[in-house]
């Protein structure tokens, strides 16, 4: 169960594929959307515009794949 | 509506389980299990502290072993999420949280305030829906203890650190890693009640609750 130099470059590689890039933010967008739906469901929509507080991590995320970082 | 708290165990294992699945998928099985270790298992401890010990919040009508195994699978969701996010926002494409020894803590404290930010969210709802109930005083934002607060930003910033520290040891065998996430808790469970202490004074010397 060693790690060889190998095994440290594919977690780098396997992050690059679109799988690797875009699963965190679908799942933290499902999570935001679980939140919204869960304040819809018991009356609690004016607590909506809370969801802004977990926007900007998201929008940061995807301006620094969509930008290409080398 | 009354809370579904057989619908929130089963949204916090099942995220949980596809953040395990992605961290198997990019950096192995023993890295993945040191991570539910870390995020779950040590920081599950600390806050079924809170609940019984502290007694700072309830989730009404539910066993204590109920609450262990939703938080383990909680916060091991909730850490997990942030710390792929803030690996993607600091994080240049040819490289990830594991590869440059500055990562070590600047992606631990990022992935905390993003956490921190998702609970500014989710914490409201999820009183407002009666999943949970703070027992303690608060008085600066929707009935909830800056305490909470307090409690995210550290054991989010400190799972992801003890497990950046650990899978960065390319030498280490899997039994190692995850015996070393084991003893791990103990020390980062110290350093997690000290910062904790540290920062609940200084809000209360603030009178902010």
């Amino acid at each position: 169960m060693h790690a060889s130099p190998q095994r440290q470059v594919e977690h780098v590689l396997r992050r690059q594929t679109p799988f690797g890039q875009w699963m965190p933010p679908i799942l933290y967008s499902l999570n935001v959307g679980a939140a919204m739906a869960a304040a819809i469901a018991v009356g609690a929509a004016d607590l909506l515009y809370l969801a802004l507080f977990p926007l900007p991590a998201l929008i940061a995320y995807v301006w620094s794949m969509s930008k290409g970082q080398p | 509506m009354m809370p579904n708290f057989d619908l929130l165990m089963a949204s916090a294992v099942s995220f949980s389980a596809i953040v395990l699945s992605y961290l198997v998928w990019r950096f192995g099985i023993a890295e993945a299990i040191s991570f539910a270790i870390l995020s779950g298992g040590f920081s599950a401890i600390l806050d079924f502290l809170s609940a019984f010990a502290a007694e700072n919040y309830v989730y009404p009508g539910q066993s204590r072993l109920w609450v262990f195994i939703y938080i383990f699978f909680g916060w091991i969701s909730m850490c997990g999420m942030s710390l792929l996010i803030a690996e993607g926002i600091i994080c240049r494409r040819d490289e990830d949280m594991l590869t440059q020894r500055v990562y070590l803590w600047q992606v631990p404290v990022l992935a905390a305030v993003v956490a921190v930010a998702f609970d500014l969210f989710i914490d409201p709802v999820a009183v407002a829906t009666g999943y949970w109930v703070w027992l303690k005083e608060a008085n600066v934002y929707y009935g909830i203890p800056l305490l909470n607060f307090v409690g995210w930003f550290v054991l989010m910033g400190l799972a992801p650190f003890g497990w950046i520290l650990i899978t960065r040891q390319r030498s280490w065998s899997g039994a190692k890693k995850v015996l070393s996430s084991i003893v791990g808790i103990i020390p980062l469970g110290v350093t997690a009640v000290i910062l904790s202490i540290l920062m609940n004074s200084a809000l209360d010397a603030l009178s902010l609750k």
